[in-house]
């Protein structure tokens, strides 16, 4: 268990956005988090990065309780997010965006070694690296706040919405190169609107209603739920979407 | 008459700007104008004059004065404004505490050394250089070279080291910056010792020119080199140097066209000026709008 979330309560004000919430992330695996907007997902992945205190229960990260750690002590642990919007700095170049990434990592020849890493992960980047990071589109800021958030090597990578205003083409390739990243071992918490993406990627999800876990299981199983299928599945598809899904749940069966 | 003119304007322009940058600084990675600042200024001038009179040998107490300054810059945003940040209070709050902490400290300094006009040590002996008919004094000169020089290093510091990218990074926005590991309190906390720093030097240098201190001495002084910070676009690091500049060769020139009672009042008539003109300042970025 990479990590644990443990009847957690977060709240803004009077607003109770996480009441009583559990979560376990075995390390290797995807977890999807699904849910209407306002359920609580960003809240949920906030508390556990440290950005919004929890104000009861506690977050185990490999069965140390990080529940009251500051966001930069928790990158240093080795978790790592990207946030909803993306979160870059627009007024910094693309390459000073990845630097800083690596805040936390002091050998310069690793920093150089990861850098070259993202670079081929996300060769568009490389082009433009001396670009100014608001200059770029929509899908390069998300490609340039994913490459950031691996630069500080973290061990468990949380992803708000990753696909957010995303044409299907570049959906498709964000979520191949969170597959591409889960493969070297990182553990990823997603969080996902479209529920056949989240279900057909990864292992296990979690369904948020108002602040509250309703359901949870094996992603393949979920699938067929009927309440799931009513509440999440009735969106069409258009056909790259399709296409995607397809070949995730043929890799994933 | 015109170039000794130019001369003294541009030595005491230099001055305002490197008083300027410390609330550009602030200003920058807080969206903060820090009212204080004035106050940290005649602190540093007031500490160098204690630790001579403790007999600790001028270089010495020029040293611990200046990075006794800076510790004040960290112990204000410690004590007086992180509170705030921490309950999210208004950016109104902190700039009225800024005020506030400025009054505490020069009545702290009236305390200490009365409210009366102290000497300041000479740093060297003065001596006059001539260029053409106009002279320059040698403390003219140190005032531009080492704040040239200053200016420079902070220059480098900003836009070439990891921790001026972290500056950089938390002046856009502090919880993503967060999210990168960066220790968004330490480098708050560095940016005012760096305030409080290049504070204590300028009044050092001011100090040695005039030879005099006095709690007051950062209201004025504090107040033109604001004026030469949002001339040239507060925020903007090479808009304080053309700010500082600007007013204080105004002002020397105001003084020998209208005579010297003039002088304070012209620097704030083109700071009005420039702003009806340009609001942002003649640098300045759009959108910084917070205070
Ligand atoms: N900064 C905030 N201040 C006050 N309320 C907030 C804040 N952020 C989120 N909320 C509220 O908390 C609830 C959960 O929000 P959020 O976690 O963003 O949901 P989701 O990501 O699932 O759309 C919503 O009711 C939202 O209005
Ligand atoms: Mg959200």
């Amino acid at each position: 268990m990479i990590l644990e979330v443990k009847d957690v309560y977060t709240s803004y004000g009077h607003i109770h956005a996480l009441r009583g919430v559990d979560l376990v992330i075995n390390e290797g695996e995807i977890i999807s988090l699904i849910g209407a907007n306002g359920a609580g997902k960003s809240t949920l992945l906030g508390s556990i990065a440290g950005i919004h205190p929890t104000r009861k229960g506690d977050i185990f990260y490999n069965g140390e309780k990080i529940t009251k750690n500051r966001p930069h002590q928790l990158v240093k642990k080795g978790i790592s997010m990207v946030v909803e919007g993306r979160g870059i700095f627009p007024r910094l170049s693309v390459e000073e965006n990845i630097r800083i990434g690596a805040y936390i990592i002091n050998n310069r020849q690793v920093v150089h070694n990861t850098m070259d890493k993202i670079y081929t992960l996300f060769p568009r980047l490389s082009e433009r690296k001396h670009q100014q990071a608001g200059t770029l589109s929509g899908g390069e800021q998300q490609m340039l706040a994913i490459g950031r958030a691996l630069m500080s090597q973290p061990k468990l990578l949380l992803l708000d919405e990753p696909s957010l205003g995303l044409a299907p083409k570049l959906v498709k390739i964000i979520f191949e190169m969170i597959q591409t990243i889960n493969k070297e071992g990182i553990s990823i918490l997603l969080i996902e609107q479209n529920a056949n993406l989240a279900l057909s990627i990864s292992d296990r999800t979690y369904v948020l209603e108002n602040g509250e876990i309703t359901l949870s299981g094996a992603s393949k199983d979920l699938r067929h739920h009927e309440g799931i299928k009513k509440a999440y599945l009735g969106e069409v598809l258009d056909n790259t979407s399709q296409e995607v899904i397809q070949s995730f749940q043929a890799s994933n069966l | 008459m015109m170039l000794q003119q130019l001369l003294n304007g541009m030595a005491l322009g230099m001055a305002y700007a490197l008083i300027a940058v410390g609330y550009t600084l602030v200003f920058g990675i807080l969206r903060l104008v820090n009212f204080s600042h004035g106050a940290v200024y005649a602190f540093g001038a007031h500490m160098v004059v204690f630790f001579i009179g403790m007999n600790f040998g001028l270089l010495p107490a020029v040293v611990f004065g200046i990075l006794l300054s800076g510790l004040l810059g960290v112990l204000i945003d410690k004590i007086a404004l992180n509170p705030l940040r921490k309950k999210k209070s208004p950016n109104i709050s902190a700039l009225i505490t800024t005020i506030g902490v400025s009054y505490i400290i020069q009545n702290l300094l009236v305390l200490g050394f009365g409210s009366g006009r102290k000497s300041f040590p000479k740093l060297i002996e003065t001596r006059s250089i001539m260029i053409g008919d106009a002279q320059i004094t040698n403390i003219q000169l140190l005032m531009l070279v080492v704040s040239v020089v200053l200016f420079l290093s902070l220059t480098v510091l900003v836009k070439y080291t990891k921790i001026g990218l972290a500056m950089r990074a938390v002046e856009q926005h502090e919880t993503n910056a967060a999210l990168m590991g960066i220790p968004t309190s330490f480098i708050i906390s560095f940016t005012f010792f760096l305030g409080g720093l290049t504070a204590a030097i300028a009044s050092v240098l001011i100090g040695s020119h005039y030879e005099i201190v006095y709690p007051t001495m950062g209201m004025m002084i504090g107040l033109k080199a604001f004026s030469a910070a949002v001339l040239g676009g507060i925020g903007v690091f090479y808009g304080s140097i053309v700010g500082g500049l600007l007013i204080g060769l105004t002002e020397a020139l105001a003084a020998t066209w209208f005579g010297a009672e003039y002088r304070d009042s012209v620097a704030f008539i083109v700071l009005i000026l420039v702003l009806i003109l340009r609001p942002m300042g003649l640098f300045g970025k759009k959108g910084l709008n917070k205070v």
